[in-house]
């Protein structure tokens, strides 16, 4: 074991998957010669040469279209959307050929790339700052990866190539420098797997991305006044690992879902309404959801904050759930 | 040899010519008739741009194409009786019934994608042509679209990129000179689809699209020259909608000027190959009768066989999201 960067774990993730199939080869803006805007494929073209390591002009919806027409032919693709804000430039592509085109012509065609991209906010202002993981999350035939972890970055990139199907990796712009335990042996996370990070008795946070990091500070915080906090990371957004959120609401009766995408239509709407038909009889009260306020993101440094959720509101919103 | 009296080439594309008249032709009878569901979009007039075009392929390239695609199907030696149930839901469709006329694909005779979103094809197709660099054996990507497609975003970014990879991507544009209602004379600044060839670096030929000997000649240099590494091509084949954009126009082309209609119908690329072949000893009428009475028979089983297979059953719709 050694402690890696979620930075350097996606990397090596890449790097193994790269050096084992070459039919795997990266796509997007900046990735080459710059070695990526969040260092991920430092070192990447001279390892493996420009013809696996592909510059990209400004032109999302062809990144992300060549690389579905490319999976579709037989490669297996991993491409770069810098920002989620512009995966609006690349919906066509993902929405009405990534995601349909294996249902739609009836299994004679599959479509393994993987896409991946940064959400969360850091003071550059609205169009570099969101979480658009609820759109994607809608559609079927996407599968959504969200690793907040070094040990899962690695385990979930490695599957994700591996996978026949479309996997969009969501990964947090804001945490790539944060460090765990990553094994030396080759390993992988499957996708569909949820993670109870930390265990506890009272009270269930369910948390996607950076959320999870905060929560489990809260839980920390918490746990010195005597509350035992559990902290439950689907790591996999779509498929939902139901069964383990659902097992988890059952046993503390009080959940709290917290994440960095907006309030309104996000993916805890979704998990707050599986938890209400599952596991109704067991709650002690309503699922509650921490978000972002419904507004775009503010540029200003003193207004930022205020619409995310952190630590300290987790850990306010606990404290108010167990009166 | 000459294109102008290969005589398997040229009986090819009159055999081809003829059957996409009568295949075509049935469908958008029986459409009228109310027999069918879906749309059927209609190639009156039209078939010489795919039929010429795809002459110039091998049967290991691939082929994107569109809604209207029936040209470049029936070129590549599509099932045309999995066509016929595909386009009529059936269970035996090429994508069992689950796309449609819109969106299908076989990709045993190299048709990857075939897609009704005007222009998403595009960078499908220069996808496609990335993995046939890739893979080196001198594979090349024909993606077809119509002139409508030339002024959305895609069509921009899939051009650029293809040229700055120097891909083995043709693109083919059939310019029919209307987008439903919408006439390429209001719709573009310049006057034709391959003026803007010259922007993206690469050839662009204004061909007559309804002399199949023509569009052949031009694709058969621009294949050569992608398979030689030279890059991207464009190749317009101008052409004329013989009636309304499909069986959705509910005005079927009246807007259409009566004038333009009559110059273009003496124009059909089926009497003009025709002649040739006689007046050039490639074939003598009897040769001619004996093809277009098979034809008849092909396109008369193949819809019969639409008609008459099943349904899918039910638990169909929720199978195949992902492979």
């Amino acid at each position: 074991m050694r402690q890696l960067t979620i930075s350097q774990a996606l990397r090596e993730a890449l790097y193994e998957e790269m050096s084992r199939d070459e039919s795997v080869f990266v796509i997007g803006e900046d990735i080459g010669h710059y070695g990526g805007m969040f260092e991920v494929t430092q070192g990447f073209l001279k390892e493996f040469g420009p013809t696996r390591v592909i510059d990209t002009p400004i032109s999302e919806a062809a990144i992300a279209g060549a690389a579905i027409g490319a999976a579709l032919a037989g490669m297996r693709p991993v491409a770069e959307i810098m920002y989620c804000d512009w995966m609006t430039l690349a919906m066509d592509q993902i929405v009405n050929y990534g995601a349909m085109l294996t249902y739609a012509y009836g299994g004679q065609v599959k479509i393994p790339v993987v896409i991946r991209t940064t959400v969360g906010s850091w003071t550059v202002g609205a169009q570099h700052a969101k979480s658009l993981e609820a759109w994607l999350f809608h559609v079927p035939g996407l599968k959504i990866v969200m690793p907040c972890t070094p040990y899962d970055a690695k385990g979930l990139l490695k599957s994700a190539i591996r996978d026949d199907n479309p996997v969009i990796c969501v990964e947090h712009k804001m945490i790539y420098r944060e460090t765990g335990w990553v094994p030396e042996e080759e390993y992988f996370v499957p996708i569909g797997v949820a993670d109870v990070k930390r265990e506890g008795r009272d009270v269930t946070v369910i948390a996607t991305g950076k959320m999870v990091l905060e929560a489990l500070q809260a839980a920390g915080d918490l746990e010195k006044e005597g509350l035992s906090v559990e902290v439950v990371d689907p790591r996999t957004l779509s498929p939902l690992d139901t069964e383990t959120l659902v097992a988890s609401a059952k046993k503390t009766g009080r959940v709290l879902v917290v994440h960095e995408a907006w309030r309104q239509g996000g993916v805890g709407a979704e998990i707050a309404a599986v938890l209400s038909e599952a596991a109704f009889g067991s709650l002690r009260q309503p699922v509650r959801r921490l978000a972002a306020l419904d507004v775009p993101p503010p540029f200003s440094p003193a207004l930022e904050p205020v619409v995310k959720p952190d630590a300290a509101k987790i850990v306010a919103a606990i404290r108010s759930m167990m009166v | 040899m000459s294109a102008e009296t290969d005589r398997p080439l040229l009986l090819k594309m009159y055999r081809d010519l003829v059957l996409t008249k009568a295949y075509n032709g049935r469908l958008v009878e029986l459409k009228a008739q109310g027999k069918i569901h879906g749309p059927i979009h209609q190639t009156t007039g039209q078939e010489a741009v795919g039929i010429g075009a795809c002459a110039a392929l091998r049967p290991d390239d691939y082929v994107i194409s569109t809604h209207r695609g029936y040209p470049e199907w029936i070129a590549r030696g599509i099932d045309l009786k999995k066509l016929s149930a595909e386009i009529f839901g059936k269970a035996a469709g090429l994508c069992r019934g689950k796309g449609g006329e819109m969106l299908l694909a076989d990709p045993s005779v190299g048709i990857l994608c075939s897609t009704a979103i005007i222009g998403g094809g595009l960078p499908i197709g220069v996808g496609v042509a990335l993995a046939a660099k890739r893979r080196n054996k001198g594979q090349v990507a024909m993606v077809f679209f119509g002139e409508g497609a030339a002024n959305t975003g895609a069509f921009h970014e899939a051009l650029n990129l293809a040229a700055v990879l120097k891909l083995p991507a043709i693109f083919i544009c059939l310019n029919n000179q209307w987008a439903i209602s919408t006439p390429i004379w209001i719709a573009m600044a310049v006057k034709h689809v391959a003026d803007r060839a010259a922007a993206y670096g690469m050839p662009g030929d204004h061909v007559d699209g309804n002399d199949v000997l023509a569009m052949y000649e031009h694709a058969r240099k621009a294949v050569e020259a992608a398979r030689a590494g030279t890059g991207p091509s464009l190749i317009e084949g101008e052409t004329y909608r013989i009636g309304g954009h499909s069986s959705t126009d509910r005005l079927q082309g009246e807007y259409m000027p009566a004038a333009n209609v009559a110059y273009w119908k003496e124009r059909d690329p089926l009497p003009r190959l025709r002649s040739h072949l006689l007046a050039r000893e490639v074939a003598s009428e009897a040769e001619l009768a004996v093809i277009e009475a098979a034809v008849e028979k092909e396109a008369a089983e193949a819809v019969a066989f639409g008609l008459e297979a099943p349904f899918p059953e039910p638990a169909e719709a929720a199978r195949g999201v992902f492979v």
